[in-house]
């Protein structure tokens, strides 16, 4: 097994690769998030999970290299394999590679504001649910994912401070999550990720 | 076992219109261990537990916790009980007492979760639509609405702009349906409790005819 800095190194020259850095992953372990537009599943995902050794490296990285963020975005995504495989007839007309590709992004997304608390979970309704709380805040964000080819999915965001209830809030998936980091941090640039993001693809 | 005739129309009840927001709501989940259905880091209830895949998000079931007491989520009607008894009816009818085994049973691994009515009734959404300038309002409702196998039947509704969601055509429903669903899926997460709550039963007089 190579060395992560080994691995590095293995890179395909051809493949493009944007990295983006966010001030709120300085100290945190995370270099920044990695969108590789090379990946055969188009994913975004963080530095440590590499293409071509994903599994073969967790363990590996663990508690060493991998950041919290990192290692919450790999538990999740094996939760969502046991998730979608329990409950894939409700997820007709979407394969799990598509299906997962869509929730690289969302989750991917959600984890850049650094919540306090996250949860994912599928519902019968075709749609990842998060619940992700921050401060006093309480974000429950609804991704519809609608099949490949047809309208945008949709995002739809309630939010409570404390137990009261502010305007809720849908639309495309970027826009529900710049939403959503304007009332977490209005000068983040995670708008601007998501626009570098959308410009290599 | 018997069942409890007490939740069953009777014809001195009437429909239900007091103040019920000191009251509590309750809907069974498909599992009583508590490490299913609570997510205790988040101090919420499961998604998956919110709604079966069977309910509809936009006009939930519950009852109301009282006469109707937190062992009755068990009953579990048959397909022969839900052909008989599954039904909306007038809160005065008479209706014959379901039978053990034929119409109904008792389904020991269910839980429940609960909410104060006064957390979600009357609760306005308020939504803006990315890249639009509309605004769409819909209020939620709970309604008294008896079935034949339970007096103490209520619904979680959602009045809208064009009319209560359970009553517009397909086409408007499919408008608002992600939305209300949503909505209704985040409210009960963030209020319902698993815990069996201190309740007061209603007077008499709320529900018996004078």
């Amino acid at each position: 097994m190579p060395t992560p800095a080994a691995h590095i190194n293995e890179f395909n020259t051809h493949q493009q690769i944007v990295w983006s850095l966010k001030e709120n992953n300085i100290g945190s372990g995370s270099t920044g998030l990695l969108l590789d537009n090379f990946s055969k599943e188009g994913v975004v995902f963080f530095h440590s999970m590499q293409p071509g050794f994903n599994e073969n490296y967790f363990g590996t990285f663990n508690s060493v290299l991998i950041s919290n963020s990192d290692r919450k975005f790999i538990n999740f995504k094996k939760s969502f394999k046991k998730q979608f495989e329990s409950m894939s007839v409700y997820f007709s007309g979407l394969t799990f590679e598509e299906a997962n590709e869509k929730l690289s992004f969302s989750l991917g997304s959600l984890l850049n504001t650094n919540p306090d608390v996250i949860s994912m979970e599928l519902t019968h309704e075709k749609s990842i649910f998060y619940t992700v709380k921050k401060k006093d805040y309480t974000f429950f964000i609804q991704h519809f994912l609608n099949e490949i080819g047809e309208e945008e999915d949709e995002t739809i965001l309630t939010i409570f401070k404390g137990d009261n209830k502010l305007p809720s809030y849908a639309g495309s998936l970027l826009q529900t999550i710049s939403e959503l980091n304007i009332l977490l941090e209005p000068a983040s640039t995670l708008k601007l990720e998501l626009e570098i993001h959308e410009l290599s693809v | 076992m018997n069942y409890p005739s007490k939740i069953l129309p009777n014809p001195i009840y009437k429909l239900i219109s007091c103040d019920l927001s000191d009251c509590y709501l309750i809907r069974f989940t498909h599992s009583k261990k508590r490490e299913d259905i609570f997510d205790e880091e988040l101090n919420q209830v499961k998604q998956i537990h919110i709604c079966d895949p069977s309910g509809n998000m936009n006009d939930l079931s519950t009852s109301l916790l009282g006469v109707f007491e937190t062992p009755f989520i068990q009953i579990e009607l048959s397909q022969l009980g839900k052909e008989s008894y599954n039904f909306p009816c007038d809160p005065d009818i008479s209706i014959e007492v379901p039978v053990f085994q034929k119409d109904f049973t008792i389904n020991e691994s269910r839980g429940f979760w609960v909410i104060l009515i006064n957390d979600i009734n009357e609760t306005t959404v308020d939504y803006t639509k990315g890249g639009i300038d509309t605004k769409f309002k819909a209020t939620c409702i709970i309604q008294h609405t008896p079935m034949k196998w339970n007096y103490w039947h209520f619904s979680i509704r959602w009045r809208t702009e064009e009319g209560f969601w359970h009553t517009l055509n397909d086409n408007q429903k499919k408008k608002m349906s992600k939305r209300l669903a949503h909505e209704a899926r985040a409210n009960i997460a963030k209020f319902a409790k698993v815990e069996e709550p201190n309740y007061s039963q209603l007077n008499h007089s709320d529900y018996c005819k004078l």
